[in-house]
């Protein structure tokens, strides 16, 4: 039986991700509060955004946007010593693989998650869904911003 | 017994029945070994007998010549003669042992035949007619101690005379004898030959019937195994055999690893792998039916209405994208000579069923409520209620723009979580005096998300993310009930555009309709009164404090001045209260609207008492309140008198939603109370 969106399955998301920079970096990443995108999510593209499409009992996306700065310190922090866009596009892609296990634990094998993809700055292929107004997590960390997108409504 | 033989009698009799003759050949054949080892040995003394005869007859005929010798030379004669009377008295036993035996009719003339036997007895016949003259000679001669030359050399020259005839016959007889031995022996050969050849003939019969049996045997099972498999490879059902130690049996449809998603191995524990599969209230429900459905007391069908694993939910960690989410079992006993043996279950898969049965069930609740919401708002005003939807949008937006653009810093928090629960709070009131009902519900779950976070002071960004979601459902109820005026707008074709001729008399009509719900929902009786000038046109400062402010008075008076009808009645009131909304209108154009009842008053003692048990005072400072300050508090958010928060009242939201609307219009807010009596909301507004 499909549910309507709960707190704790927007939750598991912004717990990923501060996992993921405890866990990477050894510094908290702090989540705001949350709010309701209403006019599009251009605003929030950053310079590089790992997105996992849903399907299945919900269906949706979620996406990991960052500004290259941010990235670039994460990447000193693991100890790197290259900072091409490559290594910047690994990181993102690593935090989208982690938001997509951490979606099928959460929501069970009932849910289809399409292999992370990158999208380009200022590509605008989020897929949008009607009545359900994207959810955005901004979360700061050393002064950048990074925002979490979650877009997710019951599967058809 | 009976049972054991008719099987035996029944469908392996040939094999018994070969078994038998073989038994028997074996058995006839050892007889006759028996028989033929004791004819051999009879022969034997025979043939030996007539060896004797023949021996004794030339030991005989040898000691008569010594005793002739013995006296011829004047010795002494007792050794011939002991040595004669040796010889006579041997060949006389021979020859007696002889006749008896050869007396003796054959036990079986095919094995002996008669005329051997006779010829044999001739053949002894003149052995003994030879031997008899000799004999005649003989005896008188050894009785006597001291014989005669003359018998004794008559003696000598019968028995010289007869010797050769008689060791001829006797060598004839022992022939005769040895012949007869192997005719004898080769014909109880031939018998067991032809004995071990039956009874090889009699075992190929049995192994080759035996084999071919088997064969055919083999063959049916063979084609029984493959039919079961085909039929429990094609069946779309689970099927197995649940043993009476609840394992799982070794035939099962390949089906069962599709159902379950995974596998469920023969002489698996079925109980725990169901544990696994679903909720352990399930698990431990079917342990139990199917103790029951082993109870050989039990009869199914009485059964079947308690089955626990009928459109049983899996737990989401074991499903798969393909597998089932809704499975139902069926249990059939299986009885032999009374006692349940094993269980018959069968698993199907009722995911679509559940499903769709949901989304139906779904589908005519949105109907129903779509209906309720249309009933509801057909009462009301739709250019009211799209009114109050578009600024509902429009404040829910400004909630959200401070979402986004609050500093993250721990002060601010809590505020903006005070500051969205009175805008929640009054949407609610509004929602609910405009009959938005389905508004009114996710506006009050939105206070319940609120709840909890309120008055605590170390939130963080990710508690507020539940506020979030509350704010996307309090929305899209929003979308959704402006979709449904819309329709009605489009349905009235646009009359409802045009001004109410009343609209002081509309909205406390809308006000009464909303306290006798709130009243009815609390179990209270209450009457409605109005005492109003009739207005052409509000002014907006009023219409403010109709949308907001009063129904939060009205519904504060009825959720806590308005007492229960029995406890007015136990106080000397009438059962059903009084609720009155007084408006006065004044030469400077200043507005008085008050909002009585007669309900129990405000207790300020009780309320002390309040803000000490919920820690928002110390007792030290509620001490040094005074009343007025006491009774002041209840504007504070978060103040209530109720114990616990219902739809109606609780929160203590109510009176902050007033204040901070009458704070916006400049106007004055005063409280008149007397315990047991009455409460009494005045509201002054000055023109603008």
């Amino acid at each position: 039986m499909r549910h309507e969106l709960r707190p704790e399955d927007i939750e598991v998301f912004s717990e990923a991700i501060t996992h993921f920079f405890n866990t990477c970096t050894g510094e908290t990443a702090n989540v705001r509060s949350a709010y309701l995108i209403e006019h599009g999510p251009a605003v929030l593209w950053n310079d590089f955004n790992g997105l996992i499409e849903i399907s299945g009992a919900y269906t949706g996306s979620v996406c990991f946007s960052a500004p290259r700065a941010l990235l670039s310190h994460v990447l000193l922090k693991m100890g790197e010593s290259v900072f091409t866009d490559d290594r910047h596009a690994d990181i993102v892609g690593e935090i989208a693989n982690t938001l997509s296990g951490r979606a099928r634990r959460h929501f069970g094998e009932g849910l289809s998650i399409a292999p992370p993809r990158l999208l380009n700055y200022g590509e605008q292929s989020l897929p949008n869904i009607s009545g359900n107004l994207p959810y955005a997590i901004p979360l700061g960390w050393h002064g950048y911003e990074a925002s979490l997108v979650v877009q997710l409504a019951p599967g058809p | 017994m009976k049972t054991l033989l008719a099987s035996l009698f029944g469908k392996y009799r040939d094999l018994v029945l070969a078994i038998g003759i073989f038994l028997l050949l074996d058995a006839g054949v050892s007889a006759i070994n028996i028989y033929t080892s004791r004819q051999i040995e009879a022969d034997a003394s025979r043939i030996n007998a007539a060896g004797l005869l023949r021996t004794y007859a030339q030991q005989l005929t040898k000691g008569l010549l010594t005793l002739e010798m013995d006296l011829r030379n004047g010795q002494r004669t007792q050794s011939s003669l002991a040595e004669i009377s040796e010889a006579r008295l041997g060949f006389d036993d021979a020859r007696l042992a002889l006749e008896k035996k050869l007396a003796q009719p054959s036990a079986l003339p095919l094995i002996e035949p008669e005329s051997l036997r006779q010829h044999a007895q001739e053949l002894l016949a003149s052995v003994v007619r030879t031997w008899e003259p000799i004999d005649r000679e003989v005896g008188p001669l050894i009785v006597n101690a001291d014989p005669d030359p003359e018998s004794a050399a008559r003696a000598v020259q019968k028995a010289v005379t007869r010797n050769n005839r008689l060791t001829q016959q006797a060598d004839d007889l022992s022939e005769t004898l040895t012949e007869m031995a192997n005719k004898k022996t080769s014909t109880v050969r031939l018998i067991q030959a032809i004995a071990i050849s039956l009874a090889f003939l009699n075992f190929a019969f049995i192994l080759f019937k035996f084999i071919g049996r088997l064969a055919a045997s083999d063959r049916q099972t063979a084609a029984a195994r493959e039919e079961t498999e085909r039929i429990l490879g094609s069946v779309r059902e689970g099927l197995f055999l649940l043993t009476s130690k609840r394992t799982v049996g070794g035939q099962r449809s390949q089906s069962l690893d599709r159902i379950f998603g995974q596998q469920l191995q023969p002489g698996a524990d079925f109980l725990a792998f169901l544990g696994r599969l679903t909720s352990t209230a399930n698990a431990e429900a079917a342990r139990d039916y199917i103790d029951l459905l082993f109870n050989k007391k039990m009869k199914q069908s009485l059964l079947e209405q308690l089955n626990p694993l009928v459109e049983i939910e899996l737990l989401a960690e074991q499903r798969t994208k393909k597998s089932p989410s809704y499975l139902t079992f069926e249990f059939n006993q299986i009885r032999e000579n009374g006692q349940v043996v094993a269980l018959l279950v069968t698993v199907f898969d009722v995911s679509q069923k559940v499903r769709l049965e949901h989304q139906l069930a779904g589908a005519e609740a949105r109907a129903d409520n779509e209906i309720a919401l249309l009933l509801g708002i057909l009462d009301h005003n739709p250019h009211e209620v799209a009114d109050f939807l578009s600024r509902a949008r429009d404040t829910l937006q400004l909630i959200n723009g401070e979402l986004q653009s609050i500093q993250p810093l721990r002060q601010p928090y809590p505020q903006m979580v005070n500051r969205i629960a009175r805008i929640v709070h009054g949407l609610k009131g509004e929602a609910a005096t405009l009959g938005c009902s389905s508004i009114s519900r996710a506006a009050h779950a939105f206070e319940d998300i609120l709840q909890p976070l309120r008055g605590r002071n170390d939130l963080a960004g990710d508690d507020l993310i539940p506020v979030a979601v509350a704010l996307s459902t309090l929305l899209s109820e929003i979308v959704k009930v402006e979709a449904v005026v819309k329709r009605v707008q489009h349905f009235a074709g646009g009359k409802s555009d045009a001004p109410p001729p009343d609209p002081l008399g509309d909205s406390l009509r809308r006000i009464e309709q909303y306290a006798l719900r709130v009243a009815e929902d609390l179990n209270k009786q209450v009457r409605f009164e109005a005492a109003v000038p009739r207005l052409d046109h509000l002014p907006p400062a009023l219409a403010s404090v109709l949308r907001e402010a009063v129904p939060q008075l009205v519904r504060n008076a009825i959720a806590h001045g308005i007492e229960a009808p029995a406890d007015r009645l136990r106080h000397g009131k009438p059962a059903t209260g009084l609720v009155r909304v007084e408006l006065t209108s004044e030469a400077d154009g200043t507005l008085t609207m008050t909002i009585h009842d007669d309900g129990c008053g405000l207790s300020v003692e009780q309320l002390r008492g309040v803000l000490i048990e919920r820690e928002l005072y110390s007792p030290a400072e509620v001490a040094a309140l005074s009343d007025a300050q006491v009774i002041a508090t209840l504007f504070e958010a978060g103040v209530s008198s109720l114990d616990s928060a219902h739809q109606h009242a609780g929160r203590g939201d109510g009176l902050a939603v007033v204040k901070a609307a009458l704070r916006d219009l400049g106007g004055r807010l005063r409280v008149n109370s007397r315990a047991n009596s009455h409460t009494r909301f005045i509201m002054q507004i000055k023109p603008a």
